[in-house]
């Protein structure tokens, strides 16, 4: 089985992040090497068009700094995921506070989707991801946490803030929304 | 992407990205993938899913530029540390507990009549008249009212009459 903390001969995330707290930098580069992919593929998939750079390193510097909380109860990246997806809820609350701002709620996950298109002119998405455009903001998590990045329900369940039985509700309604988009 | 019917076999189902990321055990593995090989609308949601892990982008982000952001780890303080400590916690709790009770009781010492009426009459609610014979009732009764008749430990101030002084000042 494949762990995401820890690639072929390479030292576990837990045994990185001890040798960080015993003083090897190092370490922290390569914790930042080892997830940061996965944390802006998992940005661009939630929808953030902007700043993708400055989420994820907010992300490492937000986990870096309050690392004696992570008590290893989850894998470090889907604690990563946790930190990141609450930045990047501040973030939207932030964006629906200005007046031209669009409001991310579930009804406008497509329009917001549609934008981001209209953004990265000349890219052409594959229908699969318009259909992904089309899901909720939970489900999209949800769907692309499970797909894209293999966490179990469990860690995304500890990564979205929820129980592991609607995670796998929030994915199996996505699959069939994505199915039904691609069959229209 | 063909037949986009959804197979029966759940469990089957939610394996699907587990297989993908190689993320089951050999046995449970050689399950899925021989279910897979006999199912047409599982294949169709593999290869969906094949779709969705190629299509996922990842813009490139400048890893060096986030690690020097990283400040080194510093321990936290010793008393930043109690406070999160539960054993320390719970101690501090019970010292302070055991300090309010013997200001409490140093307090209740200086009021020994109060002490005694309110212990009597906690032990009356807890037996119940309805135990208590007659005789030994008025007997409680009895001791209650000498309870009242007992001085304070305190000493009362004494007033004497200034007497002498008044006689005194009469002489000049």
């Amino acid at each position: 089985m494949t762990d995401p903390g820890r690639t072929g001969g390479d030292p576990r995330d837990s045994e990185l992040i001890a040798a960080w707290k015993a003083g090897n930098q190092r370490a922290a580069t390569e914790l930042v090497e080892r997830h940061a992919s996965a944390l802006a593929r998992f940005a661009v998939s939630s929808g953030v068009r902007d700043d993708v750079d400055e989420l994820v390193q907010d992300t490492f510097v937000r986990a870096f700094a309050s690392l004696d909380g992570f008590r290893g109860e989850s894998g470090f990246r889907t604690w990563l995921f946790s930190i990141e997806r609450r930045l990047l809820l501040d973030r939207r609350r932030a964006e629906r506070r200005r007046p031209a701002a669009v409001e991310l709620t579930d009804d406008a996950a497509a329009t917001e989707y549609s934008a981001l298109d209209r953004v990265v002119a000349g890219e052409t998405r594959s229908q699969v991801w318009d259909a992904i455009g089309r899901l909720t903001p939970t489900q999209r998590e949800v769907f692309v946490l499970r797909v894209t990045e293999g966490l179990s329900y469990k860690e995304i369940a500890d990564a979205v803030g929820t129980t592991e039985g609607a995670a796998r509700v929030h994915y199996h309604n996505a699959m069939r929304t994505v199915k039904e988009w691609l069959d229209a | 992407m063909r037949d986009r019917g959804d197979c029966d076999n759940v469990t089957m189902r939610d394996r699907l990205p587990d297989l993908l990321h190689d993320r089951l055990a050999a046995s449970a593995r050689a399950d899925v993938q021989a279910h897979v090989n006999g199912c047409a609308e599982c294949r169709a949601e593999l290869e969906l899913l094949r779709s969705v892990m190629a299509g996922a982008t990842a813009p490139r982000v400048d890893t060096s530029r986030i690690s020097a952001q990283l400040r080194p780890y510093r321990r936290p303080s010793v008393w930043a540390s109690a406070a999160h400590s539960w054993p320390l916690r719970a101690a501090a709790g019970i010292v302070l507990l055991v300090g309010a009770a013997s200001v409490i009781r140093d307090r209740a010492s200086n009021q020994p009549d109060t002490v005694v009426a309110v212990a009597s009459s906690a032990e009356l609610s807890v037996g119940g008249l309805t135990d208590i014979p007659e005789s030994d009732l008025r007997a409680l009764v009895d001791e209650l009212g000498k309870l009242e008749a007992v001085t304070s430990s305190e000493p009362e101030v004494v007033v004497v009459p200034a007497v002498g002084r008044s006689s005194g000042g009469g002489g000049k």
